[in-house]
C-alpha cells in the first residue's frame, strides 16, 4: 500500500520534471482527499483553436474504495464535473470507461476500484487568436465509498498554451498513453449482435441474435445508463433460446414497475469485453422456437394418443398408469424389491399398521414428487432451460444420493443397525421409525423412479412441464400416485401379502443379498458420477465412500446396547462427523470436477455415433442423408439398455450403414439448454426420445423401449 | 454447477428476501420490531395514521447532509405534529458501518434532537428486506389504510451538499401533502440515493 502510493508519488513527480523540463507551460494539478488521489490532465500539449480536444481526471484509490459510473446502482453517486472554462470553449458528456459491478452486503453498486480516468472533449473557439495560455477549471463532486462512504470535491485547474494552426494537429503530452488506456476501457459502440428489448411483466428482456457475429458470450450482463429501470442487485439470466439465440432476462426496479419503458441505452459486459447499446423498447416479442427442419412434429400415437385428446382426465390417466408402470422399470427396481422386503417383514400386521405403511411409503413419493416438480417449475421461472430428471445432472445431488444408498446397503448386510434397542424397550419408537423408514423409501423410490421416462409417461411429463404450474403440480402429483399404487393397494388389503412367501430365517439372507442389489445401484450412480465429472469426481466419490463405510462400522461396532453409554455417544459423533466430512469433501471434490470436465470426443464420437447439433442435423438432411438422434443421458436406465438391445448392435450398425443413416446422440447427462429446447420441441421434457429424419422431412418418433424389430421396422417404413 | 447455484438462489430467494420490493399502491408488508426503548413496534400499532419509515444511518453523509442543519427534523415535526408516525430504521448489521446498540442510539437521538416517533432496530436487516430499503435514506410512506404509497429519495437532487436542499423538490413531503389533500401523488416510487444499506 505505503508501496504503491509511493511508486505512483515517484511517477508524478518523475512526470513533474519532465513537463517543466519539456514544455515548460504546461501545468497540470494533482490533488489528495482522503482515499482519493485526482489529477487534472490534458491528451494536447496545447490549444489549436476550433479543434476538439481530450482533458480527463485521472483517478487513483486507495484499495477496496470505489467511485461510481453514471449510474450509480443500488447505491452511491455518479462523479459530477462542474466546469469553468474560459469564453467560447464548451466541455462535452464524460467518456465513462465500462463499469465494474461492486457487490456491498447484497447490493450491487455500478464503479471503479483502484484507477479510472474520466475523459471529457473540449472543444475550442475558431476565434481563438490570444498566445495567452487558456485556464481550465473543473470543480469534481464524487462520493468515494469501502463500506462507509465519503463524499469529496476538487478544485482543479489546467493551463495550455495555444497554437495557431500551423500543423494540422497539436503534439500529444505526456500523458497520452493514459488517454489510450482510458479508451481501451471505453464500451465498444459496435454491438456484434443482433439486439431487440421487450418488457415482459416485471422483467426487461434482450433477445440476441448471433448471426454472422461471434459466440454470444454466457456471461453477459445489462447496466442501464440511467438509475432506477433495472434492479441493480437482482440477479440477471441468460438463457440459450436456440443455437445463436439467447435471452436476457433483467428484473426491472421498483421505480419502473408499472411505467412504460420506451428505448434503453446501457452497457453490456461479459468477460470478454463491453459494448455500450441503444434500442427501442418493442412489445414482448415470442421469439419463434427453432423453425421445424422439415415436416411436422408427429403426435403421439395409439392408446397414448387417443388418452391425450382427452385434456386433463385423460392426462392424468396416463400420469397415474405411467406412475404404475415404472414399478416395473430398471431404475425403480433395486428401491422397489427393498420395499417388498418390508412388506414380508410386516406381514404379520394389523390392516391399521398396515395401512399407516402404505399411506407413509405413498406420501412419500407423492410429496417428492411434488417437491421435485415444484422446484422444476421455480426453476424453470426464472430462466432455465431444464426438464423432468435435472436432479440427476446435478453432482452434489448424485453425490449425496450414492452416499444415501451406500449407507442403506451397509445396513442391509448388517455392518449397522439402527434403532435397534433393548429387548423389550419402547416398541412405539421403533414403530415410528418404521414408519418414517416407510415414508424415506417412497422419497428414495420417487427420487430415483422419477428421472426414467418409462412408456406412456413421455407425452404427459412434457405437457406437465409446458403446462401451467398448478396443471403440472397435479399431474406430477398423480404420476406419484401410481408409482406407488400397487403397494397401497397392498397394504389396503393386507391379506394379499399372505400369498407371499411366510418369513422366516430366510429371509436375513435375501436381506443380506438385497444390500449387494444396491451396491449395483452405487456402481450404477458412480458411472453416472464419472460421466459427470470424469475419473477425479469417482476418486472423491470414492474416497467419500470409504469414510462413510468406517463411519457405519465404527457405528454399528461401538454403538450397540451392550455397550457402556458414554462409548456409545462417542461412537455415534464420530461417525456423524465422519459422515458430514465424507459428503461435504465428495461434494467439493465432484463440484470441482465437474467444473473442469469438459465431455471428451470419447463421449460423443462412438463408432458410428456422433454429437447431436441443430446445425449438424439441417447439414445431413440437407445433403439427403436421413438422420437419428438418440436423446440420451447416463443416468437414465431405459436409455442405456436401448443402447444395448437395439441401437449400439451388429444388426442395428449394419441396418443403419445400409440405409446410409447418420447416427446423433444427445447426451443430456449434463445440463444442456439446447437439448431440453429442442426435447420440449418434440413435447417432451425428458429422455429418452428417438427421432428419425427422412430426407424427404418425414419425422418418426420412435417408441420409448426399443428393439431391434422396432428400429429395422421403423427405418424400413420411414425410408421405403 | 450453474443450475444447482441458481437451485440454491431460488430457494435462498424464497426463503430470505422473496419481496424484495414492494410496489407503491399494495400493502405495507407488516413488521414487529423492537425499538431503541425496548419497546416493540408494529406497523399494525399505527393503523388509522399515516407512518413514514426513514432508513438511516447515523454517519451516512447523505444522512447528515439532511440532520446537520435541521431539515430533516424540521419535517419530522411538521408530521408528527400534524398526527403521523415517524420511524426511523437502522438496519447496519452488527461488526458493519453504521451499527449501534440501543444505547448508543438513544444517546444519538437526543444529541441530534430527531422529532421522529422511535427508531427501529432491524440489525437483522428483515425489515429492510421485505421493504427493499437499499440506501440511506430511504424513504416509504404509508397511509392510514396500511396501503404504500410512496417509496424513495427524500428528495429530487441527489447529491450530498447540504446546500443543495433549498432548491430540491422533497418527494416524501410533496407525497404527505398530496395524499393530506386528497390528491393524486405525483411522484410516487423514486429512485432512492445514498449509502448503501449495511446488511
Amino acid at each position: 500500500m505505503i508501496l504503491r502510493y509511493m511508486k505512483t508519488r515517484l511517477c508524478f513527480f518523475l512526470l513533474l520534471g519532465w513537463w517543466v523540463a519539456g514544455s515548460g507551460a504546461l501545468r497540470a494539478e494533482t490533488k489528495t482527499v482522503g482515499p482519493v488521489e485526482v489529477a487534472f490532465i490534458a491528451e494536447v500539449e496545447q490549444v489549436v483553436p476550433g479543434q476538439t480536444f481530450y482533458v480527463g481526471l485521472d483517478f487513483k484509490l486507495e484499495p477496496h474504495w470505489h467511485l461510481y459510473w453514471k449510474n450509480p446502482g443500488a447505491s452511491g453517486l455518479p462523479v459530477e464535473i462542474e466546469w469553468q472554462l474560459p469564453e467560447g470553449f464548451s466541455a462535452g458528456e464524460i467518456q465513462w470507461p465500462a463499469p465494474e459491478r461492486i457487490e456491498l452486503a447484497e447490493l450491487m453498486n455500478y464503479g471503479y476500484e483502484d484507477t479510472v480516468t474520466l475523459m471529457v472533449p473540449i472543444q475550442a473557439p475558431e476565434t481563438l487568436q490570444t498566445e495567452e495560455p487558456v485556464a481550465l477549471q473543473a470543480e469534481v463532486f464524487w462520493l468515494v465509498c469501502e463500506e462507509m462512504c465519503l463524499p469529496g470535491d476538487a478544485n482543479l485547474s489546467l493551463e495550455l498554451p495555444v497554437e495557431l494552426p500551423v500543423a494540422l494537429e497539436s503534439s500529444r503530452s505526456a500523458q497520452a498513453a493514459v488517454f489510450d488506456a482510458a479508451r481501451a476501457r471505453l464500451p465498444q459502440s459496435e454491438l456484434p449482435w443482433g439486439l431487440a428489448a421487450s418488457v415482459e411483466g416485471q422483467q426487461l428482456v434482450l433477445t440476441f441474435e448471433q448471426g454472422a457475429g461471434d459466440p454470444i458470450p454466457s456471461d453477459l450482463y445489462v447496466y442501464a445508463s440511467a438509475a432506477g429501470i433495472i434492479d441493480p442487485s437482482a440477479a440477471q439470466t441468460l438463457t440459450v433460446i436456440r443455437d445463436g439465440v439467447a435471452r436476457l432476462q433483467a428484473p426491472l426496479d421498483v421505480a419502473q414497475i408499472d411505467q412504460p419503458v420506451e428505448s434503453l441505452a446501457g452497457v453490456l459486459q461479459s468477460a470478454s469485453g463491453s459494448w455500450a447499446f441503444e434500442v427501442g423498447i418493442g412489445e414482448a416479442e415470442v421469439i419463434p422456437e427453432a423453425a421445424p427442419i422439415n415436416g411436422s412434429i408427429p403426435t403421439a400415437a395409439g392408446f397414448e394418443g387417443f388418452l391425450l385428446n382427452f385434456g386433463l382426465p385423460g392426462w392424468l390417466l396416463l400420469a397415474f398408469l405411467g406412475g404404475f408402470i415404472l414399478n416395473v422399470m430398471p431404475c425403480v427396481l433395486p428401491v422397489l424389491s427393498l420395499k417388498v422386503f418390508s412388506l414380508l417383514k410386516h406381514s404379520g400386521q394389523t390392516r391399521g399398521q398396515a395401512l399407516l405403511h402404505g399411506a407413509a411409503y405413498t406420501a412419500g413419493v407423492v410429496v417428492s414428487f411434488l417437491v421435485l416438480a415444484a422446484f422444476l417449475f421455480a426453476l424453470r421461472a426464472v430462466g432455465e432451460r431444464i426438464g423432468w430428471g435435472f436432479q440427476l445432472q446435478s453432482p452434489n445431488f448424485v453425490v449425496a444420493l450414492t452416499v444415501v444408498f451406500f449407507l442403506f446397503a451397509l445396513n442391509l448386510m448388517g455392518v449397522f443397525e439402527i434403532g435397534t434397542s433393548l429387548v423389550g424397550a419402547d416398541t412405539k419408537v421403533s414403530q415410528r421409525n418404521d414408519v418414517l423408514g416407510s415414508f424415506g423409501m417412497g422419497v428414495l423410490a420417487a427420487v430415483v423412479g422419477a428421472p426414467c421416462m418409462g412408456p406412456l409417461v413421455a407425452s404427459v411429463s412434457g405437457i406437465a412441464v409446458q403446462a401451467n404450474a398448478a396443471t403440472g403440480l397435479l399431474i406430477f402429483g398423480v404420476m406419484g400416485l401410481g408409482l406407488a399404487s400397487p403397494f397401497l393397494f397392498l397394504s389396503v388389503f393386507p391379506k394379499l401379502v399372505a400369498y407371499l412367501p411366510k418369513p422366516g430365517v430366510w429371509m436375513e439372507s435375501i436381506k443380506q443379498f438385497m444390500g449387494f442389489l444396491l451396491m449395483a445401484a452405487v456402481v450404477f450412480l458412480a458411472l453416472v458420477v464419472g460421466r459427470l465429472g470424469g475419473v477425479d469426481a469417482v476418486i472423491g466419490l470414492l474416497i467419500a465412500l470409504l469414510l462413510c463405510g468406517l463411519a457405519a462400522w465404527i457405528y454399528g461396532r461401538w454403538s450397540v446396547p451392550v455397550k457402556p453409554k458414554p462409548t456409545r455417544r462417542i461412537a455415534q459423533i464420530v461417525s456423524l462427523i465422519l459422515l458430514v466430512a465424507a459428503t461435504w469433501y465428495a461434494i467439493n471434490q465432484t463440484t470441482a470436477a465437474y467444473q473442469a470436465y469438459e465431455i471428451g470426443a470419447s463421449a460423443s464420437e462412438d463408432g458410428q455415433w456422433s454429437a447431436w447439433s441443430a446445425e449438424r442435423v439441417e447439414a445431413e438432411l440437407a445433403a439427403g442423408n436421413p438422420v437419428f438422434i438418440d436423446f440420451t443421458a447416463s443416468w437414465c436406465l431405459i436409455c442405456q439398455a436401448n443402447k444395448k438391445l437395439a441401437l449400439k448392435t451388429d444388426r442395428t450398425t449394419a441396418l443403419f450403414e445400409q440405409h446410409g443413416v447418420v447416427a446423433l446422440q444427445a447426451d443430456w447427462t449434463r445440463y444442456d439448454a439446447a437439448i431440453t429446447t429442442e426435447l420440449e420441441r418434440f413435447g417432451r421434457s425428458g429422455v429418452p426420445l428417438y427421432v428419425l429424419y427422412a430426407p424427404d422431412g418425414e419425422v418418426t418418433v420412435l417408441p420409448q423401449s426399443l428393439t431391434n424389430g422396432i428400429v429395422r421396422e421403423m427405418v424400413e417404413k420411414a425410408l421405403k | 454447477m450453474k443450475m444447482l447455484k441458481t437451485l440454491l438462489f431460488v430457494s435462498l430467494a424464497l426463503l430470505t428476501s422473496l419481496p424484495a420490493a414492494v410496489t407503491t399502491g399494495a400493502s405495507a408488508p407488516a413488521f414487529t420490531v423492537l425499538d431503541s426503548t425496548g419497546a416493540e413496534r408494529a406497523l399494525s400499532d399505527f393503523a388509522g395514521q399515516y407512518v413514514v419509515l426513514e432508513w438511516t444511518r447515523h454517519n451516512c453523509p447523505f444522512v447528515v447532509k439532511y440532520y446537520q442543519q435541521g431539515d430533516m427534523q424540521a419535517l419530522q415535526k411538521k408530521l408528527t405534529a400534524a398526527g403521523a408516525v415517524w420511524l426511523q430504521v437502522a438496519s447496519s448489521a452488527p461488526g458493519k458501518t453504521g451499527y449501534l446498540s440501543a444505547e448508543a442510539i438513544e444517546a444519538l437521538r437526543s444529541s441530534t434532537g430527531t422529532q421522529a416517533t422511535a427508531t427501529l432496530l432491524d440489525s437483522d436487516g428483515k425489515m429492510g428486506r421485505a421493504y427493499g430499503a437499499r440506501t440511506t435514506p430511504h424513504l416509504f410512506l404509508i397511509n392510514p389504510e396500511g396501503v404504500l404509497i410512496y417509496q424513495g429519495a427524500i428528495d429530487s437532487i441527489q447529491s450530498a451538499r447540504s446546500s443543495d436542499i433549498a432548491q430540491a423538490t422533497n418527494y416524501l413531503k410533496a407525497a404527505y401533502d398530496s395524499a393530506i389533500a386528497g390528491e393524486p401523488i405525483e411522484h410516487s416510487t423514486t429512485t432512492p440515493y445514498g449509502c448503501g444499506v449495511k446488511y
